[in-house]
């Protein structure tokens, strides 16, 4: 038996009864040993797409990794269906945050999901049913303020159905409060609200990766807001590009979207003059876009490939 | 014929270039570097490039950049246009390592003739009267020694220099010796070659220059001359005539015999200049440019030619279409170089987004422009917004033409020589004609002096 963090997400139809049909369909894949409540996020950008709900959840399954995600994907099709006419990706999202204390890293499945850490929509919900999360969430506020600012603006605007800003500040204070004290478990209680923190002596793994040294300029505030899902299409943060006028050549083995990257990997290389000028990825992360063809002429700054961190 | 041609270019010059190919049945291919996106020679090329960044030793300099989009997009021959690379022999030779044919002279021709001391020396080997002067001075104490013989007040040159740059008079042994140093770095700073020569220094002589063509069966023409004695102070010419006014018989029938015989002496085959400084009755050879030049088009409203189309045609193997028998000039021709500069600060460049930008046109007017209302002029780059000829029955006539197509000229956003070049058209000096290089910039001083 494994223990995995699901999240969940919704902006499509009647999103709150979406995640909540999803909390109740993962039951079929185990036990659900806890269910966060559901948190309502404003889309970051457009004004007339609806909000996002997300949740997470415990589970206890007999399914590994890859036949969780399986099954996963399964689920996000047959209530996709039920609830909408229209075939939308957002209808609902599953995604595995974290397994056990799995790493797992490759091409179509990496766990714990790689931008759980920057993801408050995310991380608040599964940072409430499993505290080992909450130093990564205290982490996001002190590594990457300008998002949580920018939902804390929003959200005040809007109703929610758990003050979640108000929640992440709770953690984040019980978190540096546990740090300053020294403790390595710290938990209170109250009404609706449980929050304990653990401290481990040290990172057991790379839970929360770096954030990105450059976020001015990639505004994507849709990494925290944009899309209430934890795998819908994100804007890359580090967009490469030509340096030379020549053919574009991919590399082999040819990556594809998707595709787990190494911080060095060749992804391709631009012939001109007959020298072969390699593209590398310049940091780990997914490929996201790729704009060019195998072959095809490209200009100085002609944007190749798109790397999420 | 080619059939693909790339402009290794930005601005008027690419667009003129690609005005010819097209002309001529050629398929064109612009470079540009970031700065150029919107710029109208991308827009009116077949295909274009970005080939690197705002700055040219990044982006119009960028051989292998260049040269790879050139040969993934299939062309056969590069044009240069003028600046740039138009006088770099190690281009034209790298074209020619890639099959590709350089618009422009053989590589041998654009060094000899790009260092000043070898060209001087096979002009005077030619025939052609050079200014006396010294060889390369190897120091400051050789360049006192050789001026004493030489005789002040001295024109001191840096031997690969071009634009004014490295270039300075001097009028006794003190001025010499503070202008060595600033000229050597000057021009180890701009051309990578500190290396000075001295000429005499010809007083207030006009300058003076002769466009030539040639092919590659040995035929040179000299298409008339052309004075652009109205130069800033930094010796950048800023208006052009042809002919040159009350210029006597007998010296401009010297100066074309001496530009055929010097494009003969190198078997030039291109577009190319011989420059003269003339004083008086004397002429003497100052340099030659291998390159098609700014003020070309004075001479194709003169001679009613097409020097660009006749350029590309000899560097595809062809004939020239015309004799030397063939070439009679028509009236008058005068061209105004609208720069985003401000005269009053010594025609210092300005950068800017332009606006409300009206070109003028009508009879025996031709402008030559890649400007427009929104077009941010980038700081990199020449500053040359616009060329307006005027051409008339006579110079009186090609005066008041320009004046009148000066007061249509609107350009907002920038300063700009409109004011400046209409000021001139007024002037009873430069309407009497034959106006020294001195001219210009004894008419900035008076102008700030009445300040």
């Amino acid at each position: 038996m494994g223990l995995a963090r699901i999240g969940l997400g919704s902006n499509a139809g009647d999103a709150v009864d979406n995640v909540e049909r999803a909390l109740d369909a993962l039951e079929r894949l185990g036990t659900v040993a806890a269910r966060s409540a559901l948190y309502r996020s404003p889309p970051w950008g457009v004004r007339d797409q609806a909000d996002f709900v997300n949740a997470a959840a415990l589970l206890e399954t007999a399914l590994d990794p890859r036949e969780l995600l399986g099954a996963l994907k399964a689920l996000e099709s047959e209530l996709g269906r039920v609830t909408t006419y229209r075939w939308g990706p957002r209808v609902i999202d599953l995604d595995i945050l974290a397994y056990d204390d799995l790493i797992v890293d490759e091409p179509d499945l990496a766990i714990p999901h790689p931008r759980l850490a920057e993801r408050a929509f995310a991380l608040v919900p599964l940072a409430e049913i499993d505290p080992a999360f909450a130093a990564a969430l205290d982490a996001l506020g002190a590594d990457d303020r300008r998002p949580v600012q920018r939902i804390r603006a929003s959200a005040a605007r809007r109703r929610t159905i758990v003050n979640w800003e108000e929640t992440l500040e709770r953690v984040r204070s019980a978190a540096a409060f546990c740090a300053s004290a020294g403790l390595t478990r710290f938990r209170i209680e109250e009404e609706d609200l449980a929050i304990e923190v653990r401290r481990p002596a040290r990172p057991a793994r790379p839970v929360v990766p770096p954030a990105p040294a450059d976020t001015a300029t990639h505004p994507n505030g849709a990494r925290l807001s944009g899309n209430g899902s934890t795998a819908g299409p994100e804007r890359a943060n580090i967009v490469l590009r030509a340096e030379f006028v020549g053919i574009v050549r991919f590399a082999r083995p040819t990556v594809v979207a998707g595709s787990l990257v190494g911080e060095d990997r060749e992804l391709a290389y631009v012939e001109a003059l007959g020298i072969r000028n390699p593209v590398r990825s310049g940091g780990a992360g997914r490929v996201c876009d790729i704009f060019v063809n195998d072959g095809q002429a490209v200009e100085y700054g002609q944007p190749l490939f798109s790397i999420e961190a | 014929m080619f059939k693909k041609l790339l402009i290794a270019n930005r601005g008027e010059i690419a667009m003129r270039v690609n005005r010819a190919a097209h002309e001529l049945g050629i398929e064109t291919v612009a470079i540009f570097s970031e700065a150029d996106r919107a710029a109208l020679h991308v827009r009116n090329a077949d295909r274009a490039f970005c080939v690197g960044p705002g700055p040219v030793a990044r982006s119009y300099l960028n051989i292998p950049n260049i040269i790879s989009s050139a040969l993934i997009s299939g062309a056969d021959a590069i044009h240069p246009g003028y600046g740039f690379l138009a006088e770099n022999a190690r281009f034209a030779e790298i074209c020619a390592d890639h099959g590709l044919t350089f618009v422009g002279p053989a590589p041998e021709t654009i060094s000899q003739m790009g260092d000043k001391a070898t060209a001087k020396a096979i002009m005077a080997a030619a025939g052609v009267p050079t200014t006396p002067g010294t060889d390369i001075v190897a120091s400051l104490a050789d360049a006192l020694t050789a001026a004493r013989e030489l005789g002040y007040p001295i024109m001191l040159k840096a031997t690969a220099g071009g634009g004014g740059k490295g270039m300075r008079a001097v009028r006794n042994p003190e001025e010499l010796e503070h202008a060595y140093a600033t000229a050597q770095a000057e021009a180890e700073a701009n051309f990578k070659d500190g290396r000075l020569y001295m000429e005499r220094l010809i007083d207030r002589p006009r300058h003076i220059e002769v466009q030539i063509l040639g092919d590659t069966f040995g035929s040179v023409v000299a298409i008339g001359e052309r004075d652009c004695s109205v130069q800033k102070p930094s010796h950048q010419k800023l208006i052009e005539e042809a002919p040159a006014p009350l210029l006597s018989p007998h010296i401009r029938a010297m100066l074309l015999e001496t530009a055929l015989a010097a494009g003969r002496a190198v078997r030039y085959h291109s577009a190319g200049t011989l420059e003269f400084l003339a004083s008086g009755d004397d002429v003497y050879f100052m340099e030659m440019n291998t390159r098609i030049q700014v003020e070309h088009p004075v001479t194709e409203m003169l001679f009613g030619i097409d020097i660009v189309k006749e350029q590309i045609r000899v560097a595809a193997g062809e004939p020239l279409s015309f004799a030397q028998a063939d070439l009679a000039p028509v009236g008058h021709a005068i061209e105004c170089r609208i720069n985003a500069e401000e005269p009053s600060q010594n025609f210092a460049p300005a950068a800017g987004t332009l606006t409300d930008v009206a070109l003028p046109g009508g009879i025996g007017i031709r402008v030559d422009s890649g400007a427009y209302s929104g077009l941010a002029v980038p700081p990199f780059y020449d500053s040359l917004l616009a060329k307006i000829v005027a051409h008339g029955a006579n110079r009186d006539e090609a005066i008041e033409r320009m004046s009148a197509a000066l007061g249509d000229t609107h350009i907002g956003g920038v300063n700009t020589t409109i004011g400046i070049c209409a000021t001139i058209m007024r002037d009873p000096v430069f309407r009497t004609g034959g106006v020294g290089i001195d001219y210009l910039p004894g008419l900035v001083a008076g102008a700030a002096a009445a300040r």
